[in-house]
């Protein structure tokens, strides 16, 4: 039985719908990543699941009761909170024994419960300390674990890790992973950063324009972009989209534009046979661009030149930033790979790495 | 010039010169009020003007050994402490709904407490002794006095109080209804302690108006409700004007406000919300 389920919800401020007719439905003890740029209506959704903020209509049911009338008290969630909402006026102990307090949970459990969630996030040394005697990172601690002293049916967090340093996120997140497996809850998170929403979840949820993009595993959406959008903002670096043109038939059905041409994989040959308009938008993952000589050339492997225009150099890994007939491409390759800067380069194109969409509704064919 | 580098400050003799009269204007009729409440009614009225005298007890003795005074003073304490008591308590809450409520005329009721402070008690004194009087039949007793205090010292305390309230952060009110408090709770333990500092400002500056205030106690109170402020100035009368008393008075008065200030103050801590979100 799914836990939550969101029905029709919409939201509008003023005469603005920010939220349209959403529907999502989240099983029990999932871990689901809302996840889409700002002001695409993540947080509003995750607002409105909490009771901070009205619906302007639609239905939110949690674990079989129809919630969106109730206030946040009532609807046994726990929240993170982007900046953290500690009280600053209470140390870490009172800060996380606050909901029980209120609930008045007997002393002796209160202390019982506190020093066990404060163990399993390491901060046991902490409780007689003032918020602001924190750092980032603790304090981040310290708002998950009020949380998690709950022990709410539902936790939701906004951005969470959006405050703290790069490095102490990647260890933040990695932290979260392992604290999701020991709290088997269900988990409602929203990110701008598709890294976390692809680390973390179970389920992303990809939100554009107040909308629900698609919604699916991590690998789902990477591997089998619904349209255009998701194409490009799941996976990094982002895909690089070209616009071409169909030509040739049958099995030699190809994408052709300024400098490349690029056989239509065998699965998509169905999808392109009864278009009635050649025109057509090609994406292609970064990673799927692969170095080739000259000489090598074979018509049955797609094929592209490129003006690179830069690399930017990471690691293992270089992101050679390249210019394609005007269109700008990124191309992932191994950093030891030799590369003259405004020199056309060749490279061939993995099929699997190309995805194919409707110049028109940006959807995935 | 460069704010507090010590180089540029004319250190002259002209400079202590003028910090030195300003001093005197500031402390001169504070000192003048001690000596004088020391001294007898001869050395008062002495031609010699004289900071040197056998200082005596006496004025005060008199003072509070008249049991009226000391029911004056009992009577001004508790018009100050019930009046602040009450415009801190009304006060924070009509802050708070200006400025986390949304309704119709919101900027109007803002604005409009402050127009409210603007009129002079004085003016207040006819229709309110007319209204207390007939309407209400409150006039001379305390329970008048501290409403009218309530209502002068309201607009300001709602002003000040509003600035306080603006800068506690929403999330941490939106986490404690999330930890399950109703409105109510995250009003009394989420923002109340964090706008302490605010609220003993306004506790110091209502204490002190009510406490001084003159005029409309003086209308409004008979010989038994009236505060310190009115009997001292009925030590003057046609017969005699008991400098000694008067000023003994005036300093055992000036005493209240001090240590209420000294306590309240301690509340006044900058930077109490710090750690709350991000930084």
């Amino acid at each position: 039985m799914p836990h939550i389920s969101i029905r029709g919800l919409q939201k509008r401020f003023g005469g603005v719908a920010v939220i349209n007719d959403l529907d999502l439905e989240m099983a029990d003890r999932e871990f689901t990543v809302l996840v889409g740029p700002s002001g695409c209506g993540k947080s509003t959704t995750l607002r409105m699941i909490a009771g901070l903020e009205d619906t302007s209509g639609g239905e939110i049911w949690i674990g079989g009761r129809e919630v969106s009338g109730l206030d946040p008290k009532d609807r046994d969630i726990a929240m993170v909170f982007q900046d953290y909402a500690l009280y600053p006026h209470m140390n870490v102990a009172r800060n996380m024994s606050f909901s029980l307090r209120l609930a008045g949970t007997p002393p002796r459990e209160i202390e019982e419960r506190v020093k066990r969630v404060a163990d399993m996030l390491s901060i046991g040394h902490l409780l007689e300390r003032k918020p602001a005697a924190l750092s980032g990172g603790q304090r981040q601690r310290v708002a998950m674990g009020r949380a998690l002293v709950r022990d709410a049916s539902v936790f939701l967090f906004d951005e969470p890790l959006s405050n703290l340093d790069a490095k102490l996120r990647n260890q933040m997140r990695a932290e979260l992973a392992v604290m999701r497996k020991r709290v088997e809850k269900n988990m409602i998170y929203v990110t701008h950063d598709q890294i976390e929403a692809m680390t973390l979840a179970d389920r992303i949820v990809v939100m554009h324009q107040g909308r629900i993009q698609q919604q699916g595993s991590p690998e789902d959406l990477y591997k089998r972009p619904a349209n255009k959008f998701v194409a490009g903002f799941i996976g990094s670096p982002p895909m690089n989209f070209l616009s071409g043109e169909l030509n040739g038939s049958d099995d030699r059905l190809a994408i052709a534009g300024d400098g490349f041409h690029v056989p239509v994989p065998e699965a998509k040959r169905a999808a392109m046979e009864n278009r009635t308009t050649r025109r057509i938008d090609m994406g292609i993952r970064p990673s799927a661009l692969k170095p080739v000589g000259e000489s090598q050339s074979d018509p049955a492997i797609g094929s592209i030149t490129l003006t690179v225009l830069v690399s930017e150099y990471i690691g293992a890994q270089s992101v050679l930033v390249c210019e394609c007939g005007g269109q700008r491409v990124t191309a992932e390759v191994a950093s030891d790979t030799p590369f003259a800067a405004s020199a056309p380069m060749r490279f061939a194109v993995d099929p699997a790495g190309v995805h194919l969409f409707d110049p028109e509704t940006e959807a995935a064919l | 010039m460069p704010a507090g580098s010590p180089h540029q400050r004319p250190a002259s003799v002209g400079w202590y010169g003028l910090v030195f009269a300003l001093a005197l204007m500031a402390l001169g009729p504070i000192i003048v009020m001690i000596t004088t409440s020391l001294k007898t009614r001869n050395q008062i009225f002495g031609d010699t003007a004289s900071f040197f005298f056998m200082p005596t007890l006496s004025n005060y003795a008199a003072v509070l050994e008249d049991p009226a005074n000391v029911r004056f003073l009992s009577n001004s304490l508790t018009v100050a402490l019930v009046s602040t008591v009450l415009t801190l308590t009304l006060g924070c809450m009509a802050a708070y709904a200006i400025v986390r409520f949304r309704f119709m005329g919101r900027d109007s009721a803002s604005f409009g407490t402050l127009l409210m402070r603007m009129v002079p008690p004085a003016v207040l004194c006819v229709p309110v002794f007319t209204i207390w009087t007939y309407q209400y039949g409150l006039t001379n007793t305390l329970s008048g006095v501290i409403l009218v205090y309530t209502a002068i010292n309201l607009p300001f305390v709602i002003w000040i109080l509003q600035s306080f309230i603006v800068q506690v952060p929403r999330p941490l009110e939106e986490a404690a209804r999330i930890d399950g408090a109703n409105p109510y709770q995250v009003f009394l333990f989420v923002v109340l302690p964090l706008i302490a500092p605010g609220l003993a400002a306004a506790a110091i500056f209502t204490f002190r108006i009510a406490w001084n205030e003159f005029i409309l106690a003086l209308v409004l109170t008979n010989r038994f409700t009236r505060t310190m402020p009115v009997k001292v100035s009925l030590f003057i009368n046609e017969h005699n004007i008991e400098w000694g008393q008067i000023m003994a008075i005036g300093t055992l008065i000036a005493i209240p406000p001090l240590v209420f200030t000294f306590l309240a103050s301690r509340q006044i801590i900058t930077g109490l919300t710090a750690g709350a979100v991000k930084g």
